[in-house]
């Protein structure tokens, strides 16, 4: 199903990590960049106005400079606004003119009302991180901790949409450059998931959507969060004759994650990661252990594609 | 099935359910209403992005509407009965929003005529842009708000806000509309800067017009430009109707008659968030009448059995001990932090989210009896 290879997730230059609110794709997405990062150079970059990563490897906030956090692997901030600054000081190079213009509301209004203009600025700075701005280059890889599915969505059909909305302009033909690195096989999209009816039909919704925009399927899925396996044989610890009430969620949360899982199988077929509840709390140890699960998970679950 | 307590019948007629995405808001909203409606008031719920299940519960074009055709269709954008359990005293109407539809609307109430209007709809810089107005879709669900209280139709309004990045962004939807529409983005744009053929006029760009039209030029292009200053022209007329309606539709939110439910996550790392939205809610001076601790993993009772750790089912119910005393000491540190505020409603983690109607209704007698027992607390 999956058309990456392990080798193509491990290297890429770009891999998206997206998913609906409250499924712990930040997590995931440190987790995933944990694993990159034991191989190369890697960035975690998030763009949630709530800086909330660094919290997850228990540094201070990265206040828009990177911050190693780990062997191989950097955690950076950026706010879609400062993105767009640096992209049109660079295009119009004229310094007291830049100033005024960005000092003006009607600066502000034309970045919040053009089209895409701030998410195509940031994916940008991605593939600038990646590609090099002037010969520099700071990373291999860059694992973008995406805004939630439907923003993902218009976060990715930016280029698109800007270079069919904007005719000329080097915006236009920068909209063309990182449509196209969206495309490419260098890049791809992580999607997670709860085991749970409503996370997963959406995700399923997102993916299509996303594999009609970019022509590829998903690079991976991970089904996160989930309850442990109910050993064979066990029904419930008794309380007052009956299973306790407990016991009896543990058992009904984890059937529902494996008729989740299911339907999720059907329909990704392989490429399909899962990760289960940890008994620790938000933290750089979270992060380590989901990071020793996910690497033989997405082994396991990519190796077996049909590759290319 | 009962009235509902007078307690809760004393709430704000309109309720609005704030919090992030993923936390449960809209099923919380939607079993609230069922539960109001049950209880013998006319109620409507009004909600933006509800699940499939959801949906075919309300009879709003869930998948079966969808698969017999135009009733799903129909069902989008406008107000629908919904059948209640036999017992239910009053009336519950669900109205799934469409921001594009509402936006289309507002359009025709304000153009002054059918060439306007037209000429709105049809250019680019709207269907491509204007959807991306920041804020616009949050604009719309408190637009839809007005109206319906207009409507004089309902004795309780619940409101399911849509999905930000930011639950802020809801708030200041309003204000943004009107400073956008106050902007000197507008009084710019509005200049004639073309000419009948589509030319830039010269002398339009004084001081202010060209940096402007500089940056716009070399960032996007001429075509760009001229998209948008017909638009504004085009947009014009209706300028003064959308500020009026907007700064109406402030009022209301922050009017006595209109009460915030916020709704989150228990577990400790959601802490932050929550008591930024709670503080920030009360410091604009809307009135938050609950805090929803939702999906609130039980406390096992009693130690573990000594023996326990030989058994298969060890790890899996440490798991949740640890997933219980999370929650537990999330809520009560909640509830410490809010101890002169708002009552915290913590909500078991249910084995599975509500299937039909009645299901719903369940969960939204839960939330009534949990949520008084806080007020009573």
């Amino acid at each position: 199903m999956s058309s990456l290879s392990p080798h193509s997730l491990h290297s890429a230059e770009l891999v998206v990590v997206t998913g609906k609110g409250g499924v712990g794709k930040t997590t995931v997405a440190a987790a995933l960049a944990l694993v990159l990062a034991r191989e190369r150079k890697v960035t975690l970059l998030e763009v949630d106005p709530r800086e909330s990563a660094h919290r997850l490897f228990d540094v201070p906030p990265s206040g828009g400079e990177p911050v190693p956090v780990a062997k191989g692997l950097e955690l950076l901030h950026t706010r879609p606004r400062q993105v767009v600054d640096e992209i049109v000081s660079s295009k119009l190079k004229v310094g007291p003119l830049v100033r005024r213009l960005q000092a003006s509301p009607i600066y502000d209004h034309f970045v919040d009302g053009a089209p895409g203009l701030k998410e195509l600025a940031l994916l940008r700075f991605a593939h600038d991180l990646v590609r090099g701005s002037k010969g520099k280059r700071r990373t291999d890889c860059v694992v973008l901790d995406s805004p939630a599915t439907g923003h993902a969505l218009s976060l990715l059909s930016a280029p698109g949409l800007a270079a069919e909305a904007i005719a000329s302009g080097p915006i236009a033909a920068l909209a063309g450059e990182v449509a196209g690195w969206l495309e490419a096989d260098s890049t791809g999209f992580v999607l997670v998931t709860l085991a749970e009816e409503l996370p997963v039909t959406e995700t399923l919704e997102a993916a299509a959507a996303l594999e009609t925009l970019l022509g590829k399927p998903a690079a991976a899925w991970v089904a996160n969060a989930l309850y442990p396996v109910v050993p064979p044989g066990y029904r419930g610890s008794p309380g007052s004759g009956n299973p306790d009430s407990v016991s009896e969620l543990w058992l009904q949360r984890r059937a529902v994650n494996d008729r989740e899982l299911a339907r999720l199988g059907r329909s990704v077929g392989r490429g399909l990661a899962a990760l289960p509840l940890l008994p620790i709390g938000e933290g750089r140890a979270l992060v380590e252990a989901l990071a020793e699960r996910l690497a033989p998970a997405l082994a396991d679950a990519i190796g077996g594609g049909s590759g290319r | 099935m009962s009235g509902i307590d007078p307690i809760l019948r004393a709430l704000p007629e309109r309720l609005v359910f704030v919090g992030s995405g993923g936390v449960g808001k809209t099923t919380l909203a939607a079993a609230m209403a069922a539960r109001y409606a049950a209880g013998g008031e006319r109620t409507l719920v009004m909600t933006f992005d509800p699940s499939l299940r959801l949906k075919d519960t309300l009879g709003i074009g869930g998948d079966r509407a969808d698969r017999s055709g135009a009733a799903g269709a129909d069902a989008r954008d406008r107000q629908v009965a919904v059948a209640l359990p036999e017992g239910a005293q009053g009336e519950l109407y669900a109205h799934l929003l469409d921001a594009r539809r509402t936006f289309n609307r507002l359009i025709d109430r304000y153009a002054p005529d059918e060439a306007t209007r037209q000429r709105i709809l049809g250019n680019r810089f709207f269907r491509h842009l204007a959807g991306q107005l920041a804020g616009i879709l949050e604009y719309m669900a408190v637009e839809r708000l007005y109206e319906a209280v207009e409507s004089r139709k309902f004795d309780r309004i619940i409101l399911d806000t849509p999905p930000t990045r930011e639950a802020l962004e809801f708030l200041d939807a309003p204000d943004r509309i009107v400073s956008f529409l106050d902007s000197g983005a507008l009084q710019v744009a509005l200049k004639p800067w073309f000419d009948e053929h589509g030319h830039l006029r010269p002398k339009m760009l004084p001081a202010v017009g060209r940096p402007l039209e500089a940056l716009l030029d070399r960032m996007v292009g001429i075509d760009l430009l001229r998209d948008m200053a017909e638009f504004f022209q085009a947009f014009a007329p209706l300028f003064d109707g959308f500020r009026e309606r907007a700064t109406a539709v402030d009022g209301l939110l922050r009017s006595g008659g209109t009460g915030f439910v916020l709704v989150t996550a228990a577990a400790e790392r959601n802490l932050a968030d929550t008591m930024f939205f709670a503080r920030n809610l009360t410091a604009r001076s809307h009135d938050l009448v609950a805090v929803v601790a939702n999906r609130v993993h039980p406390a096992a009772q009693g130690p573990a059995a000594s023996d326990a750790g030989h058994r298969p089912e060890a790890a899996g119910l440490e798991l949740m001990r640890w997933l219980g005393e999370r929650d537990q000491a999330g809520v009560t540190q909640l509830r410490d932090l809010l101890r002169d505020g708002p009552p915290v409603v913590a909500l078991p983690q249910l084995p599975a989210s509500p299937a039909d109607l009645g299901r719903l209704l369940e969960l939204g007698c839960m939330l009534e009896a949990l949520w008084l027992e806080q007020l009573r607390a």
